[in-house]
């Protein structure tokens, strides 16, 4: 396609960034203070003194974190077109919508999968930095000793050894997850935090629902929704799912360009 | 000795092209209906009309902003709507209400026109600013609402682009900065670029345009040249009106009229008074199309 320039979607990523730099300092500090916080209140648990605090303790955390990250940074997509001037400028800058859709996409996907996870680990960090001078004082305990130091990697959940169909589960629900708040934020503006996660759990109800009424529509026996397989290993419901959130991340940005073209100020 | 004539058509290129446009906003009436105009390069427009007349629309209509409901509006054969590339290159809209983040230095906001705008002039930025007495490593936050207006104005002049979209320029600028406003805006424009400038403050541009679009009721009631109109009419005022005149309003010493000038006669009447000419139009005396489209030469 001729109306795509590295250098012009490197420009509105550079206006991404100047004209919200207030909003992303903002996230990036409050992020990592939120983040300590957290830690250290959860730390203080009189059982993880007691029994330690280990990597697996980091991912559930992180977990939580990350559906955060992706409701309140992805979802606040296209903050350009939020009021009439910003509009008015965003949509007549001299590049393409398609330019423009896929600055918005690395510009949040690098914040949410590049500067988020180190904003966390630097949030531990601070956090065990508080904990083992000042607590370890304060409180004259030793069991800070127990809390494990959190490894980079043990961020990442997709681990070695793990069936394909639960990679591609997990990366196609990501993909999707992002690619719906990016629509969701041309449709819901500011409240896309409330509106389109409200939208995905009716959407998995729905899905898992009709699942169960089809199976038991069609089976005389109450057969269980894993029982049918089409792979070894992979549930036919599990299989659907996968096309299904990867149909659907491309159709949200499909549907995200073609609204971003028929925008009107 | 062989001496021969010959009369040369030239016709300006159309830059903007309105063609059957009908638009109304969704559950209001309509504001144009299969409304037609035909804006050449090299000129700076003034389009007027009463208050909800539509020439904000218009101009957000030729920016690419607005979609029509019918009909087509076109930059130089490719529709405004789509905002294609190199449309967007070459025109600039510099709405009524600006509104430039705060936490930004002037430089810094100056910046994205010129990342964007491959014809944007930093000279030239810097001699506009120099007139409007804005500092660029100033904050924006330091800046009055005028001064934003005129950081804006200075912004679109520079960016080189060949369709230029006013809308109430100045509004909220003082008296000073509307005569420099005049003053850079007279000696700014290149002969490729066009301009429009959308206004209700008619005394604001006169002596600056050389083009009069006034809409009214959805139409485009009058389109001329001011050249035209000074060669086919007669603006004046006196203790008495003519019979004849077009059009009559009263004034404090007498009368102020429009009077169509005799078949073959050029009286100078000095510049049409715009203000006399839209409450002529306004008041459906004066209507029409008059533009200059034949240029002679002889040899």
């Amino acid at each position: 396609m001729n109306n795509i320039s590295i250098s012009r979607i490197l420009k509105l990523i550079k206006f991404e960034f100047l004209m919200h730099r207030k909003y992303y300092l903002t996230i990036l500090i409050g992020a990592l203070v939120l983040v300590s916080v957290v830690i250290l209140i959860a730390w203080m648990q009189t059982r993880h003194l007691l029994t330690g605090w280990q990597q697996k303790h980091y991912q559930v955390v992180y977990f939580v974190y990350f559906l955060a990250v992706i409701i309140f940074i992805v979802g606040q997509g296209f903050k350009d077109l939020v009021t009439k001037a910003s509009s008015e400028r965003y949509l007549l800058l001299p590049a393409s919508h398609i330019e423009k859709l896929i600055a918005q996409i690395l510009t949040k996907f690098s914040v949410a999968l590049i500067a988020m996870p180190f904003v966390f680990w630097f949030g531990v960090l601070l956090a065990r930095l508080i904990g083992f001078s000042l607590m370890n004082n304060i409180l004259s305990t030793k069991n800070f000793e127990k809390i494990e130091y959190l490894r980079f990697e043990s961020l990442w959940i997709l681990t070695e050894g793990e069936h394909w169909s639960f990679n591609a589960f997990f990366i196609g629900s990501v993909f999707f997850l992002f690619s719906f708040m990016i629509l969701g934020s041309q449709y819901f503006g500011k409240w896309n935090f409330v509106y389109t996660p409200l939208i995905k759990i009716l959407f998995v109800l729905i899905t898992v629902l009709s699942c169960r009424a089809l199976l038991s529509f069609y089976t005389k026996n109450n057969t269980n929704i894993n029982e049918l397989e089409v792979f070894d290993g992979v549930p036919l419901f599990v299989f659907v799912l996968i096309i299904l959130l990867f149909l659907g991340s491309f159709l949200s940005y499909f549907i995200s360009y073609h609204k971003l073209k028929e925008r009107e100020v | 000795m062989l001496v021969s004539y010959y009369t040369m058509t030239v016709k300006q290129r159309d830059m903007i092209s309105v063609k059957k446009l009908s638009f109304s906003y969704p559950k209001k009436p309509w504001l144009c209906e299969e409304m037609d105009l035909e804006l050449s390069e090299g000129k700076i427009i003034g389009l007027l009309g009463l208050n909800g007349a539509g020439k904000s629309t218009l101009m957000r209509l030729m920016a690419g902003l607005l979609k029509p409901v019918s009909g087509e509006v076109s930059f130089e054969g490719g529709a405004t709507f789509d905002r294609s590339i190199p449309f967007l290159n070459q025109m600039i809209f510099v709405p009524e209400k600006v509104s430039v983040p705060e936490f930004l230095k002037v430089k810094e906001y100056s910046s994205v026109y010129q990342d964007f705008y491959s014809g944007f002039d930093l000279d030239r930025f810097e001699k506009l600013l120099s007139e409007f007495q804005i500092i660029g490593n100033q904050r924006v936050s330091n800046l009055s609402y005028g001064q934003q207006k005129k950081l804006q104005i200075a912004i679109g002049l520079s960016t080189g682009a060949k369709l230029l979209l006013f809308d109430e320029p100045t509004n909220g600028l003082d008296i000073p900065s509307k005569s420099t406003f005049r003053r850079v805006l007279s000696g700014s424009l290149q002969e490729d670029q066009t301009m429009v400038i959308s206004t209700h403050q008619v005394k604001d541009i006169e002596n600056l345009v050389d083009q009069i679009i006034v809409l009214d009721e959805g139409k485009v009631k009058l389109h001329a040249d001011l050249e035209e109109l000074e060669n086919q009419f007669v603006f004046s005022q006196g203790p008495q009106a003519p019979d004849q005149a077009v059009f009559v309003e009263s004034h404090l010493l007498g009368a102020q009229y429009i009077v169509k000038q005799p078949y073959g006669e050029r009286n100078s009447g000095g510049s049409p008074d715009l203000e006399l000419l839209f409450n002529a139009v306004i008041a459906g005396k004066l209507a029409g199309e008059f533009l200059s489209t034949q240029n002679q030469a002889t040899s």
